[in-house]
C-alpha cells in the first residue's frame, strides 16, 4: 500500500519536479528584461516554449517582452495562449485589456459562446485544475461505495454521497472536455495591414476584409503556410502566416523580426 | 548463239532490276498548299517520305506561327513486284501576324541515307484582305482601342467584337493585352447584329478597361479566336442526312480567326506641377463626403465617406490623409473601388473611403476640406479636387441634449464643457503589468501526461477497489443465504437431537425441564427452519410464521395443542404425569414431522 501511495505520489508530481530545472533560465530571461534585453527574453522564453512548458506566466512573460520589443501582435498572441492556461489570472486578463486598448482594430477577444456555454467552468479554471476537480470527486466516489459495500455499514448515507460526488465531477469534466475540444487556439495579426483572402493563394483570390496589428483572431484551419482565421463576429478568411503570430496548442506560427531593438 | 541470247536476257533483267531499285530508293519531300494567305487563314504543309525512316519527322519552329499536327496518312504501292512505302504527315500553320515566313529544309534519314526537304516561302496579308467581299467572309475577328494615345495612369478602352454569320459550335478565345498595363475585364460580353455591306452579322463584343502604367509605345495583339463552326458551304455527301436534323445543313469546319495587332503610345505624365501628395487620379474627377452625424459625444463614432467620381480609372488612387491630432482617432476602412465602362462616356471610376472619427475631446471638431491632386487629362495639367467634410460638434461624454444647429456666431463663442470621465470606463496604466517571477513559471498549467495517468491510476485502482468491495459484499450475502439453508436442512435433525435430551431428562424424573427442552426445541426448530431469529417466539409469532410458510390450519391446529398441553404440563402445580408428558413429547415429535414434510413439498 505505501508503495502504491509513493507511486501515486511521484507520478503526480514528476511534472513539478522537471519544471523546477528551468528556474536558473528563466532567472536569466528576469535579468535580461530588467537590462531593457527584451529580445533576449523573449527568446529564451520562446526557447522553455518549444521544450514543451506550458505555464501561463511563460506565454505573459513573454507577451510583456515581446510589447516591450515593439512586437505588439506577438504580445497580443502571447497573452491570449496565457489567457487559454489560466483565464483567472487578472494579471493576463489587465494585459490584454490594455493591448486591446492599443491596438488599432478593436475586436473581440472572445469566442461567440451560447448562453449554457457562458457556465462553463473553463471560463476560470486552468485544464489541470478542473481536470483535478473532476478526478478527486470521482474517486472519492468510487471510495465511498467501496467502503459500503466493504463493511455494510450506513448504506443509505455513503451511497448518498456517492452519487452527490459523482455528480459534482460532472461539471468539471464536461468543462474540461469544452476547453480540450471547443476552445479554439487564438493568434494576432503582426504586420501593420493583413488582407484576408478568400482562399489560401494570392493568384485569383479575393479580399474579403483587412486587419491591423494587434487585432485577436481564433484558428480554425491550415493549409501549408496558409491559416484560416475567424474573428468574433464570425468573419472568416485565409491569411499568410508571415503576417500572423500564433502561439496554439495546434497551431504554431511566429517569426522574429529581423531587427533588434533594446527598447521601445 | 542461243548462249548468247540467254546471256543477253539475263543481262536486260538484271538491268531492270537495278533500274527498278533505284526507281524505289527513299526521298523526301515537302510542300505548301497555298504560297499566299491571310492572318486568318489555315496553311496546310504535307511532308512525304518514302522509304524507310529513322523516327519522325520534327517540324522546326518559326517565329509568329503556330503549328499543329494535323494528322498522318499512309500508302503501300508494289511496282513490278517492288513495294514501296509512302508516309504523308500534314501540318497546319497559322500566322499570328502578316509578314512573309519561311519554312526551313526539314531533314531525316530515309534508308540510311540523309535527305531533306527545300525550304519554302509564303506570304501572310491582314485580316480581309485576301477577299474583297465580306461575302466570302462569314466569320472574323477586330479589336479596336478607345484611344491612341493615352497618359500613364489614364485609362482606356479595348474592345474585340467576333463577327459571325455561321453556327458557332465551339470557340477558343486567345485575347492577350500588352504587358505594362492592368487589365481589368468587364464582366458579361455584349450581343447585338449589325449590318455590313448588305450582310447581317451576329456580333459578340468583349471590352476591357486597359490603364497603363509605364510610358512608351506598346503594341496591342491581335485577338484570336479558333473556331469550330457549321461549314455551309461545304454540304454533307449524304443530302437529308441525319446530322442535318443536329447540326443543320454542312459540315463541321473549324478555324482560327485573328485580327491586326494595334499600338498605343502611352505618354508620362508631366513633372511640372505634381506635388509629392498626388493622389495618382488620371482623368476627370468630383468629390463629395457624407457625415454620418454633425453632433455627437466624446468617445461616439462618426461615419465619414468620402466619394471620387468621375471619368477614368480610380483602382490605383492613394487614400486621403485626415490629420486630426489628438482631438480625434481616425480608423480606416478598406476603399471600394467601382470601374465601369460607358459607350457614351468611356470609363467611369468611383472610389469610395469609409473613415471612422471618434472625437475624444469634446467641442468642435473641424475635418476640414481633403484637398486631392489629380491629373486633368481634358487640359492636360495637373488639378486640385477639393472635398469639404466640415465640421463636427462634439459633446462631452454624459451630456444628453441635443446639439442647437451651429451658426457661424455660435461656432466662435462655442465653449465646451468640461468632459466628465465615463464612470463605467477605468482608465488603463501606460504600461503592461510586471512579468512574473521565475518561482511561478515552474508550474505547468497545461494538462500533462503525468496528470492523465495518475488520475487514471487513481480511477483505475478506485474502480478494482469498488469491484473488490462488490464481490465481498456479493459473497457475505451468499454465504449467509448458505448458512440458512444449510441450518434449515439440519433443522429436523438437530431438533430430534435435542428430543433425546429432552427425553433423557424425562426419564430421569424432571419433568418441567423437559417439557421447557420440548418448547425450546419447538422454537429453534420453526427459527432454523425459516430463518428467522427464534429467541423471543411466542405461541402467536410461531402461528404467524406458520401461516406465512403457507402450512395449513390444521398444522397450525395441531402446533397450538401441542404447545398449550406443553403450558399445562409446564405450569401445573403438582407433578406432572410423565405418562402424559411422554404423549406430548411424541406430539412434539409429529408435528415438527409434519411440518418438515409441509415445507418440503
Amino acid at each position: 500500500m505505501r508503495a502504491l501511495m509513493s507511486f501515486f505520489l511521484v507520478v503526480m508530481f514528476s511534472g513539478q519536479l522537471c519544471a523546477t530545472t528551468k528556474t536558473g533560465d528563466y532567472s536569466a530571461a528576469e535579468d535580461a528584461f530588467r537590462q531593457g534585453q527584451f529580445s533576449q527574453a523573449s527568446k529564451i522564453y520562446l526557447e522553455a516554449i518549444q521544450e514543451g512548458h506550458s505555464n501561463a506566466s511563460i506565454f505573459y512573460n513573454l507577451g510583456t517582452s515581446l510589447y516591450k520589443n515593439g512586437e505588439m501582435g506577438a504580445a497580443v498572441a502571447a497573452h491570449l495562449r496565457a489567457r487559454s492556461l489560466r483565464p483567472d489570472d487578472p494579471d493576463i486578463r489587465y494585459n490584454l485589456r490594455f493591448l486591446q486598448e492599443k491596438a488599432k482594430d478593436k475586436l473581440d477577444m472572445n469566442r461567440p459562446e451560447r448562453s449554457w456555454e457562458k457556465l462553463s467552468a473553463a471560463h476560470w479554471m486552468g485544464q489541470r485544475s478542473l481536470f483535478w476537480s473532476m478526478i478527486i470527486p470521482l474517486v472519492l466516489a468510487f471510495w465511498s461505495v467501496a467502503w459500503t459495500l466493504l463493511t455494510g455499514r450506513r448504506p443509505a448515507l455513503l451511497w448518498s454521497l456517492g452519487i452527490v460526488l459523482f455528480l459534482v465531477s460532472v461539471y468539471p469534466g464536461l468543462s474540461l472536455v469544452d476547453a480540450l475540444w471547443r476552445s479554439p487556439d487564438w493568434g494576432a495579426v503582426v504586420s501593420n495591414e493583413l488582407d484576408v483572402l478568400a482562399s489560401p493563394t494570392v493568384k485569383n483570390s479575393v479580399v474579403i476584409f483587412q486587419l491591423h496589428e494587434g487585432a485577436p483572431f481564433m484558428v480554425v484551419n491550415q493549409s501549408g503556410d496558409w491559416f484560416k482565421i475567424q474573428l468574433s463576429d464570425g468573419k472568416t478568411g485565409w491569411a499568410k502566416g508571415e503576417g500572423l503570430a500564433i502561439f496554439g496548442k495546434t497551431y504554431f506560427s511566429y517569426q522574429s523580426p529581423k531587427t533588434d531593438s533594446s527598447s521601445l | 548463239m542461243a548462249k548468247i541470247g540467254k546471256l543477253m536476257k539475263l543481262l536486260m533483267v538484271l538491268l531492270f532490276w537495278m533500274g527498278a531499285s533505284h526507281a524505289s530508293a527513299g526521298s523526301l519531300t515537302g510542300e505548301l498548299d497555298k504560297a499566299e494567305g491571310t492572318v486568318e487563314d489555315q496553311f496546310v504543309y504535307t511532308l512525304a517520305v518514302q522509304g524507310s525512316a529513322d523516327g519522325e519527322p520534327k517540324f522546326p519552329d518559326i517565329p509568329d506561327i503556330q503549328i499543329q499536327k494535323a494528322g498522318t496518312s499512309q500508302s503501300v504501292s508494289i511496282i513490278n513486284g517492288k513495294m514501296s512505302r509512302e508516309v504523308q504527315y500534314q501540318f497546319v500553320l497559322t500566322a499570328s501576324k502578316e509578314g512573309t515566313y519561311t519554312i526551313p529544309a526539314i531533314a531525316m534519314t530515309i534508308d540510311d541515307k540523309a535527305q531533306q526537304t527545300l525550304p519554302i516561302e509564303f506570304k501572310v496579308k491582314p485580316a480581309g484582305s485576301g477577299t474583297g467581299s465580306l461575302k466570302e467572309r462569314p466569320l472574323f475577328i477586330e479589336r479596336s482601342l478607345s484611344k491612341q494615345k493615352v497618359y500613364v495612369g489614364e485609362s482606356l478602352v479595348s474592345s474585340i467584337r467576333v463577327f459571325s454569320r455561321v453556327r458557332i459550335l465551339a470557340a477558343e478565345p486567345d485575347f492577350r493585352y500588352p504587358d505594362g498595363m492592368q487589365v481589368k475585364k468587364i464582366d458579361g460580353e455584349k450581343s447585338y447584329s449589325k449590318v455590313l455591306d448588305g450582310q447581317e452579322f451576329a456580333v459578340n463584343q468583349f471590352d476591357a478597361i486597359l490603364v497603363p502604367n509605364k510610358e512608351g509605345k506598346f503594341e496591342v495583339p491581335g485577338a484570336a479566336l479558333g473556331v469550330r463552326y457549321i461549314d455551309q458551304s461545304k454540304p454533307r455527301r449524304s443530302a437529308g442526312s441525319l446530322l442535318d436534323d443536329l447540326w443543320g445543313q454542312g459540315n463541321t469546319a473549324e478555324k482560327r480567326i485573328t485580327s491586326p495587332s494595334l499600338t498605343v503610345e502611352v505618354l508620362p505624365l508631366p513633372l511640372t506641377g505634381r506635388r509629392a501628395d498626388f493622389s495618382g487620379l488620371v482623368g476627370e474627377f468630383t468629390g463629395r463626403a457624407e457625415v454620418s452625424s454633425r453632433s455627437v459625444k466624446a468617445g461616439e463614432t462618426v461615419t465619414v465617406n468620402v466619394v471620387i467620381e468621375g471619368r477614368g480609372a480610380t483602382g490605383g488612387m492613394a487614400e486621403p490623409e485626415f490629420d486630426l491630432g489628438d482631438k480625434a482617432k481616425v480608423y480606416k476602412d478598406k476603399p471600394q473601388s467601382q470601374d465601369s465602362y460607358d459607350a457614351a462616356q468611356g470609363v467611369l471610376g468611383q472610389r469610395t473611403f469609409k473613415v471612422a472619427v471618434v472625437p475624444t475631446q469634446s467641442g468642435e471638431l473641424d475635418i476640414g476640406t481633403l484637398k486631392i491632386q489629380y491629373f486633368n487629362t481634358a487640359s492636360g495639367h495637373y488639378q486640385d479636387l477639393t472635398v469639404d467634410v466640415g465640421k463636427i460638434q462634439v459633446m462631452a461624454n454624459g451630456a444628453v441634449k441635443s446639439a442647437p444647429p451651429v451658426t457661424p456666431a455660435d461656432a466662435q463663442s462655442f465653449a465646451p464643457p468640461p468632459a466628465a470621465p465615463n464612470p463605467g470606463v477605468k482608465a488603463l496604466a501606460d504600461d503592461l503589468l510586471e512579468p512574473h517571477s521565475p518561482d511561478r513559471l515552474a508550474k505547468q498549467d497545461e494538462l500533462q501526461t503525468a496528470d492523465l495517468m495518475g488520475g487514471a491510476g487513481l480511477l483505475f485502482c478506485s474502480l478494482i477497489l469498488t469491484g473488490f468491495s462488490g464481490w465481498k459484499s456479493y459473497l457475505r450475502l451468499q454465504g449467509g443465504r448458505r448458512d440458512v439453508r444449510k441450518k434449515a436442512d439440519r433443522a429436523l435433525k438437530l431438533a430430534q437431537g435435542q428430543m433425546k435430551d429432552a427425553r433423557r431428562l424425562l426419564e430421569s424424573q424432571d419433568v418441567k425441564s423437559a417439557v421447557g427442552q420440548a418448547q425450546k426445541i419447538i422454537r429453534q426448530y420453526v427459527g432454523d427452519r425459516f430463518g428467522i431469529k427464534s429467541g423471543g417466539l411466542t405461541l402467536r409469532d410461531l402461528e404467524q410464521q406458520l401461516a406465512q410458510q403457507g402450512l395449513s390450519t390444521d398444522t397450525i391446529s395441531d402446533m397450538r395443542r401441542v404447545w398449550q398441553d406443553l403450558d399445562q404440563l409446564l405450569f401445573a402445580e403438582a407433578s406432572a404425569d410423565q405418562n402424559r408428558s411422554r404423549e406430548v413429547l411424541q406430539k412434539v415429535d409429529k408435528l415438527l414431522q409434519e411440518v418438515e414434510e409441509r415445507c418440503a413439498h
